[in-house]
């Protein structure tokens, strides 16, 4: 098996007297697209600062492919912290060049083939103090594209964005997840998350609360019924050999069902029995439910 | 090396201040090549003397003399250098680029070293404008041309370039310290003007034991002020190992320090 992207061993960062990250020890595998959820201060860019290089660890290690942290490792990486740096008084042709230099990237079409990606190449000679916030944070997006990287570390990358900005920003994320690059997402916004992400970890005051796949968080098995002879729909249901369990609230059932079926299921089941259902929604229990769940774990 | 310098370039190509002032300073050292021989003259017709001495009447422009006078002179421009240092070290910091530069995967040594490099080459651009500008003078206004007397205490060009080399450093210490530039630069003029004439008022005694090891009088002291000995005062009129071992100390300190600062601080 290859190595893991990232590999931390009982990671610390202390701010003082503050424990901004408390001993972490994760693993990320290649192909994930990972996500880092937690409350602000929570610790989440301190974490992703440490792994950046940019904020030298208190304790604890952290590999990189399976090697310590180096500059050569961050040249192979993709990382955007938190809010675009770049120098304003250049165009982003001219900033991007500066980071081909730095990445030692001697292909410069690369430029032109990233700016395209995200949409800033009619716009490559402005300089970037004349971008918007959007524009800023997709050339950070291209900058980071810019030596096709395997690995892509995204910290709150929709942050003060407008609608359309954060709709733009998750489509680009969610192709690149698609060819198959890793990505690490640190976010406060649980629907992006759970929008992009196959798996995520929670962090409440630098402590690990929770790691996993996203896929069996999202989705809990239960349909909300209600018809107009209740009696009879009980009795229906009660008929059904994957239905495990029946409560009733404001004059609506709500049943539990086996992980395979869904409300389709149910529904062909009692139109079969001749009853038809007035309400039929399929209950999802979100990661936002999940997330609220264990942060509220002492 | 070439990399980091490379890299340099191509941030300050597109930035506008830093060409204005390096071609403010070129003007300046230029302007002075060919009109200091005309300050001086018109000195004496104002009637301006020093003991009884016209400045048209004194030597400054004959070799070997004319390159210490030179050199001297020199140093009141460094200003406009530093300025020119502190303000483009510091964008580094006020647009957070440091920052990304290392997230990018350079070290924070190879970004020291980036601005290092780009001190040298400003010292060095800057010394060999002078060595041009007091060649044209020397030629122009010397009474004797003889080649032995022009190369004679050349390497006072040699010493200006570690000089201002030195203020240059001092100035990337303080900018990387406080990451300010108006206050980074304001601090470096107070220590380069009027700092230690404060400390000669307050604690003359205190100043004469330990003047050479301040900053600022370790790097000004390797070329001392040549005019008085044209009213016959003694004044030391080579370059001492000593105050070249100082001030090579000096700098090795202040990017030692810089580089400490930087590996320790989180971005």
């Amino acid at each position: 098996m290859s190595n893991p992207v990232i590999e931390t061993n009982g990671l610390n960062k202390n701010f003082g007297r503050i424990a901004a990250v408390k001993n972490l020890s994760i693993q990320i595998q290649p192909g994930q697209v990972f996500g880092i959820l937690g409350p602000n201060g929570s610790g989440k860019s301190t974490t992703l600062g440490m792994l950046s290089g940019v904020t030298n660890p208190s304790g604890g290690t952290f590999k990189w492919f399976g090697q310590e942290g180096s500059t050569e490792t961050r040249k192979k990486v993709g990382i955007i912290l938190e809010r675009p740096n770049f120098y304003p008084y250049m165009s982003a042709y001219k900033n991007l060049k500066v980071v081909a230099g730095i990445k030692g990237l001697k292909d410069l079409s690369r430029i032109d083939t990233v700016l395209k990606k995200v949409d800033l190449f009619e716009r490559r000679n402005d300089r970037f103090k004349t971008f918007s916030l959007g524009m800023k944070q997709r050339l950070s997006i291209a900058s980071a594209l810019l030596v096709d990287p395997e690995v892509l570390i995204l910290d709150e990358p929709t942050n003060g964005l407008d609608p359309q900005g954060i709709s733009d920003i998750r489509n680009l994320i969610i192709d690149i997840a698609k060819e198959g690059k890793t990505i690490i997402l640190a976010s406060h916004l649980l629907n992006e998350v759970q929008k992009v992400c196959t798996h995520f970890m929670i962090l409440k005051s630098g402590n690990l609360m929770h790691i996993g796949p996203v896929a069996g968080n999202e989705v809990e098995h239960k349909v909300e019924l209600a018809a107009k002879d209740m009696a009879a729909l009980k009795k229906a249901l009660e008929g059904m050999s994957f239905v495990k369990g029946i409560t009733l609230a404001d004059d609506i059932y709500t049943v539990e069902i086996d992980e395979q079926k869904n409300a389709q299921d149910v529904n062909e089941a009692l139109f079969s029995m001749g009853i038809t259902a007035s309400h039929l929604v399929q209950k999802t229990i979100n990661l936002e439910q999940k997330f609220l769940e264990i942060l509220a774990q002492p | 090396m070439i990399r980091l310098l490379q890299i340099e370039f191509l941030k300050l190509k597109p930035y506008k201040p830093f060409w204005i002032l390096s071609g403010l300073y070129a003007v300046i050292i230029v302007g002075m090549g060919l009109g200091s021989h005309g300050v001086v003259d018109w000195m004496s017709e104002q009637g301006a003397n020093f003991q009884g001495i016209l400045p048209s009447a004194m030597p400054i422009f004959d070799f070997d003399d004319l390159w210490q006078n030179l050199t001297f002179m020199g140093r009141f421009f460094f200003p406009v250098l530093a300025f020119l240092i502190v303000i483009s070290i510091n964008n580094e910091f006020s647009f957070n680029t440091m920052k990304q530069n290392v997230i990018d995967g350079m070290s924070r040594g190879e970004w020291l070293m980036s601005k290092i490099l780009l001190l040298l080459l400003v010292s060095v651009i800057a010394g060999l404008l002078h060595l041009l500008v007091g060649l044209y003078l020397g030629y122009q206004y010397s009474s004797v041309t003889e080649w032995d007397l022009v190369v004679k205490n050349i390497s006072f060009v040699a010493s200006f370039t570690l000089q201002l080399m030195a203020f240059l450093s001092f100035g990337l210490l303080l900018t990387i310290l406080i990451r300010k530039a108006i206050l980074s630069f304001g601090i470096l003029l107070i220590l380069y003007f009027p700092l230690e004439l404060i400390i000669r008022w307050l604690m003359p005694d205190f100043l004469d034991a330990t003047h050479q090891f301040f900053p600022i009088k370790a790097i000004l002291n390797i070329i001392d002020n040549p005019f008085p000995k044209y009213i016959f005062m003694d004044v030391k009129t080579y370059v001492s190992t000593s105050s070249v071992a100082i001030l090579v100390a000096h700098v090795l300190t202040y990017w030692g320090l810089s580089f400490v600062i930087l590996k320790k601080r989180d971005m």
